[in-house]
C-alpha cells in the first residue's frame, strides 16, 4: 500500500528519514515486474497513480526491457525524461529476484547544465567539430552533472571516455572526450603525468574506494583559473579515472585559510623586522647619550672647580659687588646641578645599555640607610622634615652596595622633594613569612593615578618642581626601577594625592 | 618541437607565480595570491634555432601548510629555486628544496633567482650571502617580477643549460 505517516517497516522508516526523500520514489516488484511495495512520493512520478499488484511497466513503459528479470546486477539509467520531469533510475536486484527500483527527481540538476550543453553543441556545430558521443554508459551514474568526466582504462592500457561529459569539457577541453591513451591525456592535463604512476599502484590493489590527487590549476582562457582534482577507483575488476572541476566555493574557503595564515606570517615577519630596527635605533640613542654625557663630565667639573676657586679667592671676592658675588654663587650652584643631572643621564644610559656588572655583597640594610640618611640630612633639616628609620639592626641583604645605595638615595631624594616643610618621611624594613620588604613613605603631595601608572613604565617622566621649587632630572625613579630589575627585585608604588606616597621594594631573592 | 619541464620552487610569497606571469603574459600584480596546488603554463621559445616548448610547473610555496611533493619534480629538465631578497629565511627553504630535488631526480640544471630586485633597499639577503651561494657552485641571478628585470634572461639561460 501507499506509505502513510506511520512507517510500517524498517525499510520504509530508513527510506523516509533520508534527506530528499520527498523527491524520491522506491518501488519493489517481483521478478515479473508486479508491484509489491511503494514507498515515497509516488504522485510526483506517476500522477495517474500506482498500486500494488499492477505491473511496473504499465506506469513506466520505459522499464519494459528489464522485465522479466534476466540478470542480477545494479542497473543505472541516465536522466529519463518523463514529461516535465527528468528522473534518474537505479535498480537493485535481490537474491530472490525481487527488484527495488529507486526513482530520483534530477530535473533541477539537468536544467542547470542543459543550457551549457546546448551552447556547447551549438559551438561545436559552428566550428564543424563533431565530438563523437562516448558509446558506453557510466557505471557510476550521472557524474557529469557534478562536473566529473569518467574514463575506463581498458586491458590494453587505452582510455575510453564513459557516459555523458560535463559542460566544462565541451567548453574548454573538447579534445579530452577523444583521448585514447594516457599520453594523449597528458597533452591536455600535464599534471596527470605525476598522478597516474601513483594511480597505477592503486589500481593494482583492486580496492573499490576512491584515491585522489592534489589540486591543480588550468587557465584555458583569459587567465581564468579552473581548479581540478583527479580520482581513481576500481569496480567489478575494471579501473576508472575521473577528473573533476572543483566547485569555486570550496576552493575559496581552502585558499582563504592558507592565504590568511600566510598573510599573517608575512605581517609577523614585517613586525619582527621593524622591532629589530627599533632596537637598533634605541641602542644607538643610548650609546649616543652615554658617550655625550661621559665626555661632558670633565669640562663641567672643571668649570665648577673654577667657580669654586674664584669664590675662595678672598682678594677677588673683596673687589666684587654683592650682586656679582650672588651671580657667581648661583653660577656654581647651577653648574653643580647640571653636573648632577649629567651624571644621572650617564648612569641611566649605561643601565639601559646593560653596561654594568652587579657586584653583590652581604651587608645590613641598616648600614645602607644610615649612609643614605646622612647624605640627605642637610636637605631634610632645610625643610624641617621628620625622618624616621625603623630598620632592624640585623636585617641582612645581598646587593650591589653602590647601586642599591643610589636607588635608596633617589627614593629618599624624591620623598624630600615632594614633602612640604614639617612633613614626615619614614623608612621601614621588615621580614615576615619568608618575605622581605623595604618601604619608603612620605606625607607629601602624592601622585595622581595617571602618574602612578607611568612612573615605572620605562619611559623617563618629565621633571616636576618640588614643594620648595626643587628641580630634578625626571630620571631618578627610572634609575631606581632599572637597579631593582638588575637585582631581580620588584618595586611598586601606592599614592594618594594630598596624603603622600609609598614605595615598596620586595626583596624577592 | 622539443618539450622541457621546468619547476618553480621556493618558500611562499617569494614571487614564483609572478615570475611565470611576467615571463608568459608580461603582467604583474602587487597583490599576493597564494598558489594552491600546481599551476602549469606553457611558453614556446626559440633558442639558438631550436623551438622549445617550456612547460612551467608553478608549484605552491613550501611552508608548514603546504609541502612540495617529490612526485611534482619527476621529469623536470631544469628548475628555478626562487628566494625573496627581502626575506633572508627564504634562503634556507630554497636550499632545502634544492637538496630534495637533487635527491629525487639527480643533477639537472637549475638557477637560484633572488627576486624582488626592485626592493633592493630593504633586502635582508646581503652581497656576502650571494657570494656564499656562488662559492657553493650555484648559479645565482637577481630578478624583479615587477619590473621584468632579468626574468626573460633567466628562463633563456636555464633553457640553454637544459639543451646542452
Amino acid at each position: 500500500m501507499i506509505s502513510e505517516s506511520k512507517p510500517k517497516n524498517i525499510v520504509e522508516l530508513l527510506f523516509l528519514q533520508r534527506a530528499g526523500a520527498n523527491k524520491e520514489l522506491l518501488v519493489k516488484t517481483n521478478a515479473k515486474g508486479k508491484i509489491t511495495e511503494i514507498l515515497g512520493n509516488y504522485l510526483l512520478f506517476s500522477p495517474e497513480g500506482l498500486k500494488p499488484g499492477i505491473p511496473i511497466t504499465e506506469a513506466f513503459p520505459f522499464l519494459s526491457p528489464f522485465f522479466p528479470v534476466a540478470h542480477r546486477e545494479v542497473v543505472n539509467l541516465p536522466a529519463v525524461n518523463l514529461g516535465k520531469l527528468y528522473v534518474s533510475v537505479q535498480m537493485f536486484y535481490e537474491e530472490n529476484r525481487d527488484v527495488w527500483i529507486l526513482f530520483s527527481d534530477v530535473t533541477r540538476e539537468v536544467n542547470e547544465v542543459k543550457d551549457f550543453i546546448q551552447q556547447n553543441n551549438d559551438l561545436a556545430l559552428k566550428q564543424k567539430t563533431v565530438i563523437k558521443h562516448p558509446p558506453l554508459d557510466n557505471p557510476f551514474g550521472n557524474l557529469h552533472l557534478f562536473g566529473v568526466v569518467t574514463f575506463l582504462k581498458t586491458n590494453n592500457n587505452n582510455l575510453v571516455c564513459l557516459g555523458e561529459t560535463p559542460s566544462w569539457l565541451m567548453e574548454y577541453f573538447p579534445q579530452l572526450a577523444l583521448a585514447k591513451s594516457e599520453t594523449e591525456l597528458f597533452e591536455i592535463f600535464p599534471y596527470l603525468e605525476v598522478f597516474l604512476p601513483a594511480a597505477g599502484s592503486f589500481w593494482e590493489t583492486g580496492k573499490e574506494e576512491m584515491f585522489g590527487s592534489d589540486m591543480w590549476i588550468e587557465t584555458p582562457v583569459d587567465n581564468n583559473e579552473l581548479f581540478f582534482r583527479a580520482f581513481v577507483t576500481n569496480k567489478n575488476g575494471n579501473h576508472y579515472l575521473m577528473v573533476r572541476l572543483l566547485d569555486k566555493g570550496d576552493i575559496s574557503v581552502n585558499q582563504q585559510t592558507v592565504q590568511k595564515a600566510r598573510d599573517q606570517q608575512l605581517l609577523y615577519e614585517k613586525l619582527e623586522k621593524a622591532e629589530k630596527e627599533l632596537k637598533k635605533l634605541l641602542n644607538y640613542k643610548d650609546k649616543f647619550v652615554s658617550i655625550v654625557s661621559h665626555d661632558l663630565r670633565s669640562p663641567m667639573a672643571s668649570v665648577v672647580s673654577i667657580a669654586e676657586l674664584l669664590l675662595t679667592d678672598k682678594q677677588l671676592v673683596s673687589t666684587m659687588s654683592e650682586f656679582n658675588l650672588d651671580m657667581l654663587r648661583s653660577m656654581k650652584e647651577e653648574l653643580l646641578r647640571l653636573l648632577e643631572y649629567n651624571n644621572r643621564l650617564y648612569h641611566w644610559a649605561n643601565l639601559e645599555l646593560g653596561n654594568f656588572k652587579l657586584d653583590r655583597e652581604k651587608t645590613t640594610i641598616r648600614k645602607l640607610i644610615d649612609s643614605v640618611s646622612q647624605t640627605a640630612k642637610p636637605k631634610i633639616e632645610a625643610k624641617n622634615i621628620r625622618f624616621l628609620s625603623l630598620v632592624p639592626e640585623d636585617f641582612e641583604i645581598e646587593v650591589d652596595v653602590s647601586l642599591f645605595t643610589q636607588a635608596l638615595n633617589n627614593l629618599i631624594g624624591n620623598a624630600i622633594k615632594f614633602t612640604p616643610e614639617t612633613g614626615q618621611i619614614e623608612i621601614k624594613a621588615k621580614q615576615e613569612n619568608g618575605k622581605a620588604q623595604v618601604v619608603v613613605s612620605d606625607t607629601g603631595v602624592g601622585m595622581p593615578p595617571k602618574v602612578q601608572q607611568s612612573v615605572f613604565s620605562g619611559v623617563p617622566n618629565e621633571s616636576t618642581l618640588g614643594t620648595s621649587g626643587e628641580k630634578g632630572s625626571g630620571l631618578g625613579l627610572d634609575i631606581v626601577k632599572k637597579i631593582m630589575d638588575a637585582h631581580g627585585f620588584n618595586i611598586a608604588v601606592q599614592s594618594e594625592v594630598g596624603k603622600g606616597t609609598m614605595f615598596i621594594i620586595n626583596l624577592i631573592n | 618541437m622539443i618539450k622541457k619541464k621546468i619547476c618553480m620552487l621556493g618558500s611562499f610569497a617569494v614571487g614564483k607565480t609572478s615570475l611565470v606571469q611576467q615571463f608568459v603574459n608580461s603582467i604583474f600584480s602587487e597583490k599576493y595570491h597564494t598558489t594552491i596546488g600546481v599551476k602549469i603554463d606553457q611558453k614556446n621559445v626559440l633558442i639558438d634555432g631550436n623551438e622549445v616548448t617550456l612547460m612551467l610547473w608553478d608549484i605552491h610555496g613550501e611552508d608548514e601548510f603546504q609541502k612540495v611533493k617529490p612526485a611534482y619534480i619527476m621529469g623536470s629538465a631544469g628548475y628555478f629555486i626562487v628566494m625573496d631578497g627581502t626575506r633572508r629565511n627564504s634562503i634556507e627553504t630554497g636550499l632545502e628544496l634544492q637538496k630534495m630535488v637533487e635527491k629525487t631526480i639527480g643533477r639537472v640544471p637549475f638557477i637560484i633567482l633572488i627576486n624582488k630586485a626592485d626592493l633592493q633597499d630593504s633586502w635582508e639577503i646581503s652581497n656576502e650571502d650571494i657570494q656564499q651561494l656562488k662559492s657553493m657552485g650555484k648559479e645565482v641571478m637577481l630578478t624583479s617580477a615587477k619590473t621584468g628585470d632579468a626574468v626573460e634572461d633567466a628562463f633563456i639561460k636555464l633553457t640553454r643549460l637544459m639543451l646542452k
